[in-house]
């Protein structure tokens, strides 16, 4: 044993040393850079949960986002649709309304026209009467009762009326 | 071991054992301890500044320790599982303090600075002020025994005494002694091969101490000093999740 240097204080005196280097590297190395991986570690898998969080909520904005400009779409849809019937039915109306108009306007005018013409045609009566009576009178040259001119004249006249 | 005379060396003197450099009070300090001592300081100021200021965007040594670490851990984690934390440190430290410690024994001024001395038994020597650590068996045995005692704890705090003997016994109750007997030898060839190597590496780069030469035994020599330790590290870990290894787990591998 002596010759290979085995020696039990030594052999005591290495495994203390050994068994200090453990402690010693365990407080300086091994624990920290331990705690550090392991911190790590759980950095990146909250990171990674973070990320496919942020991720499905942006999926879940979207689709909301989506569904609106969607509800937005239909609902312009509908106003322009309303807005397309109800000036329409507006330019229906006016036109209904104005060829009613025209139809008033057209049988007032008639009307009028009607009434011009019947009027016009009693004042010739009475003219065509009352130089009838001068042309007669002149005529025969004889005064008449004026009474009974008018009359005849009106006979006349209406006889005119007949005739024609 | 004069050896080194009788191929032709003469005036050169390797011993086996570690010799005395000197002493603190009653306590004489041998050159492999003094190595150990500077390994383990060095070990602990890169530690200290490693992590220092951790950062959560490492950068430098940081990096560097957080790679080593995380490295190391994810082997232990693959062997021994959920109770890697426990015995990481003692794993590590293996891995960590016996390539710096190779590493270390190969840097010029080993084997060669030194002082001539008493060897304690009225001879005068040569002594070395730096030897490769693991060239002491002292060290190396004190490692495996630390190693022994770190598996066979470890399966009888998970099996319970009862059930570790029966682990060890397996399906035949007289397997325990030949169980018993691998498992008494595992620390022995642990400690032997590590020195062995390490030691066996010194009187080779003193033997061929020639340029060109020397070059390519020193490459090699990096190697093994990486080798040994992964050895070391991973016969441990294997023989501790053996250890570890559940009782059905055991039953179903012989169903």
């Amino acid at each position: 044993m002596g010759e290979l240097g085995i020696n039990p204080f030594y052999l005591a005196f290495q495994i203390i040393n050994f068994l200090l280097l453990v402690f010693l590297l365990h407080r300086l190395l091994y624990r920290p850079v331990l705690n550090m991986l392991d911190q790590r570690k759980e950095r990146i898998r909250e990171g990674q949960e973070a990320a496919e969080r942020a991720q499905s909520e942006a999926e879940e904005l979207r689709q909301e986002y989506e569904r609106q400009l969607e509800e937005s779409r239909a609902h312009a849809r509908k106003i322009i649709e309303d807005a397309t019937a109800a000036a329409a039915r507006l330019r229906e109306e006016s036109v209904a309304n104005a060829q009613q108009e025209a139809q008033r306007i057209l049988e007032r005018g008639q009307e009028e026209l009607r009434a011009e013409v019947q009027h016009a045609r009693r004042e010739l009566r009475q003219e065509v009467a009352t130089l009838s009576v001068a042309v007669a009178g002149k005529l025969i040259q004889e005064s008449l009762d004026s009474e009974k001119n008018r009359e005849l004249a009106a006979r006349l006249v209406s006889d005119l009326d007949d005739s024609s | 071991m004069d050896f080194l005379e009788v191929i032709g060396f003469k005036g050169l003197h390797i011993s086996l054992a570690a010799e005395p450099l000197f002493h603190i009070g009653p306590i004489t300090i041998t050159n492999t301890i003094f190595t150990a001592w500077i390994v383990m300081v060095l070990l602990v100021v890169v530690s200290f500044f490693a992590t220092r200021n951790m950062q959560l965007v490492p950068s430098g040594l940081q990096n560097f320790a957080e790679a080593i670490v995380g490295m190391l851990y994810d082997i232990v984690e693959g062997v021994v599982g959920e109770r890697a934390r426990i015995v990481f440190p003692i794993i590590a430290t293996f891995f960590i303090y016996i390539v710096v410690a190779n590493w270390m024994g190969l840097l010029p001024g080993f084997n060669s600075i030194g002082v001539w001395g008493d060897d304690g038994k009225g001879h005068e020597i040569f002594i070395p002020i730096f030897r490769a650590a693991n060239s002491d068996l002292n060290m190396t045995i004190g490692m495996a025994l630390i190693a022994f005692i770190l598996i066979h704890s470890a399966g009888v705090i998970i099996h319970k005494p009862l059930g570790y003997l029966k682990h060890l016994a397996g399906p035949l109750p007289i397997l325990i002694l030949i169980n018993v007997a691998i498992e008494s030898f595992v620390p022995v060839s642990l400690s032997v091969r590590l020195f062995g190597n390490i030691f066996a590496g010194e009187v080779l780069l003193l033997v061929m101490r020639l340029p060109v030469v020397g070059a390519a035994f020193m490459v090699l020599e990096v190697l093994f000093g990486l080798i040994q330790a992964l050895i070391f590290t991973m016969l441990t870990l294997i023989f501790l999740g053996l250890a570890m290894s559940g009782e059905h787990e055991h039953e179903e591998a012989h169903t």
